[in-house]
């Protein structure tokens, strides 16, 4: 065989996954270009092309829109390519939680307590929350600040760090809250006494207490690291490698089961022994948005977002080796998070892209219940429509 | 394929490339300029993948890998010694990283066979119809970074040696072993 024969083949191989692959990076690399710039300014060079063009392609736009012709290819992309994300017999507002219990919902505005019906308060310029396990408290960060509030507003303690609070995760016994500050690792006892650093640098992966034991954290150290320590002994437990970066971790509610979620596959660790008891897999073509096991046995709820813009929410029964996913919805657009119900009757998926919540039956019935306008009843009187994030829902 | 208008990680579209010297294109995306680093993209992707993909032969984790290089690079550019190309530099972080990677997942088959029995959906698992991706996989991580840093990308053995650190003895001899067994392998696809 010959060099160039060589070279003509290597350069043929992969081809399949490139271009998909490049579509996708390019906004990876633009964003952090874009992010580089913002910490470093730096003398800005007019773009005059840049300009034109994007004034061309608003003309263009405009035409299209108000041309027949252009509103005809408007609705063929929108039919054909873009579809029209959303259900269409949708709830005008969240009146009930199905399901039962009570929701912590982070928005422009702060952090929403969402009752059983539907009402709702807002514990004003919060930036997270996490229900402590009784849903008694909730732990509130806002900037550098972690506080202890109860639903009604009232601040039972405060700290402050010198990072940004990022995460945080009360404990079972309620005696522990891990946070993340900076890209620092912390413990802090629930009285608000006692914080101390866990580790000085970890990857920006909420951690996670695993519901059984004496105060084990599960967390990233490194990306593709997993540890579970015994936060008080401060003693490693056990690590896992992983071959995908960790974007979020989630136990069963028996702590036998963790789950680790990468971008194609969730890895399921043995909680006892940090062993990979089970690895699941994406189709092809799809990333995984987000997990999330159930308050009761080994099911897992996910999200996927498709190459081609389309998205779906499973479950998978993660004990039976033999289980196959169990497709809840798919539509067009991302799924950003997925939530079970305290009952685990139901799925909740939040779909940006069509301003809705959906409430999935998770059992043998199917059922979906959709409620539209996420954005705007989680800003109200406020023109900023960012779609809120569920941040917990706890306590039937 | 726009469907929400929200994710800017699937629908950006990717700007076409102009025959703009590299040189130029790092100094002015160094100085801001994203048309610059749009070119400077388009024109590297391909070799960053392409090398990554055939170092480690699993689609996913070649695009995680040339993704991080590049936005590696990208943060590192106000450092970056503009008088070199920017290629190498870049293909020495590609071919690090997938070497890393391909050494890692063969360590853990080794250590948990239960995780490769378990996972399916391995590339590394199955079966290649192309050929010369399935002649790669005979060779260990070290000789095919060699063979795709000096086929692929065209660097020469001394280029190579420095890029991987290496004696140039030791790129002269995993090569011509690659290759032995590539050639062994291509002619003789039924062993």
């Amino acid at each position: 065989m010959t060099d160039e024969r060589l070279q003509r083949q290597l350069e043929r191989a992969g081809d399949d996954g490139r271009a998909q692959a490049e579509l996708r990076a390019w906004p990876v690399v633009d964003e952090a270009f874009a992010q580089q710039r913002a910490v470093a300014p730096r003398r800005r060079v007019l773009r005059p092309l840049l300009a034109v063009g994007g004034l061309a392609a608003l003309a263009v736009i405009v035409a299209l829109a108000v041309t027949r012709p252009g509103a005809a290819v408007a609705d063929w992309v929108r039919d054909h390519i873009v579809g029209t994300p959303g259900v269409e017999k949708a709830a005008p507002a969240l009146t009930r939680l199905p399901g039962g219990g009570r929701m912590l919902v982070t928005s422009r505005g702060g952090v929403w307590v969402v009752n059983r019906d539907g009402s709702r308060r807002l514990l004003s310029g919060y930036r997270g929350a996490t229900w402590s396990p009784r849903g008694l408290y909730v732990g509130a960060w806002r900037g550098h600040e972690l506080l202890a509030v109860e639903p009604g507003g009232r601040v039972h303690w405060s700290l402050a760090r010198r990072g940004a609070i990022r995460a945080a995760d009360w404990s079972p016994d309620g005696f522990r809250i891990a946070y993340l500050t900076g890209r620092s690792l912390r413990v802090v006892a629930g009285d608000g006494t006692g914080d101390t650093q866990l580790r000085v640098r970890v990857a920006p992966v909420a951690p996670a207490w695993k519901p059984t034991g004496p105060h084990l954290l599960a967390f990233a150290p490194r990306p593709h690291v997993v540890d579970l320590v015994a936060t008080d002994a401060r003693a490693l437990a056990w690590r896992h490698s992983l071959p995908q970066a960790t974007r979020a971790l989630a136990w069963s509610a028996d702590g036998r089961l963790l789950a680790a979620a990468g971008r194609t596959r969730v890895t399921v660790l043995d909680g006892a022994t940090g062993m990979v008891r089970r690895r699941i897999a994406a189709p092809a073509g799809f990333a995984i948005s987000a997990v999330a096991f159930a308050h009761r046995g080994h099911q897992i709820a996910a999200t996927l977002r498709g190459r081609d813009g389309q998205s779906r929410a499973i479950t998978v029964a993660v004990a039976e080796r033999r289980a196959r996913p169990r497709l809840l919805f798919a539509g067009a657009g991302r799924f950003a998070q997925v939530q079970w119900s305290p009952d685990d009757h139901w799925v909740l998926i939040a779909w940006p892209a069509a301003n809705q919540w959906l409430f999935l039956r998770s059992t043998r019935v199917s059922a979906v219940s959709a409620v539209r306008d996420i954005a705007h009843q989680f800003n109200p009187g406020s023109r900023a429509t960012r779609f809120p994030a569920i941040a917990d829902w706890c306590c039937g | 394929m726009a469907v929400a208008g929200t994710d800017r990680s699937h629908f950006a579209p990717v700007p076409t490339r102009s025959a703009r010297n590299e040189r130029a294109l790092v100094r002015e995306a160094a100085r801001g300029s994203e048309q610059a680093l749009a070119e400077l993209f388009r024109a590297c992707w391909p070799g960053a993948y392409r090398a990554a993909f055939l170092i480690v032969h699993d689609h996913s984790a070649a695009e995680d890998i040339a993704q991080e290089a590049l936005v590696a690079a990208i943060r590192a550019l106000d450092r970056f010694d503009r008088r070199r190309p920017l290629r190498p530099w870049l293909h020495r972080i590609v071919v690090n990283r997938a070497i890393d990677w391909a050494r890692l997942r063969s360590l853990r088959r080794e250590v948990l066979e239960l995780e490769a029995a378990d996972d399916d959906s391995e590339n590394a698992t199955r079966g290649w119809s192309d050929p010369v991706i399935a002649a790669l996989a005979a060779l260990t991580p070290d000789q095919r970074a060699v063979v795709v840093l000096r086929h692929l990308l065209e660097y020469t053995p001394g280029e190579i040696a420095a890029m991987l650190e290496l004696p140039r003895g030791t790129v002269n001899s995993r090569l011509r072993r690659g290759l032995d067994v590539l050639k062994t392998q291509l002619e003789e696809p039924g062993r």
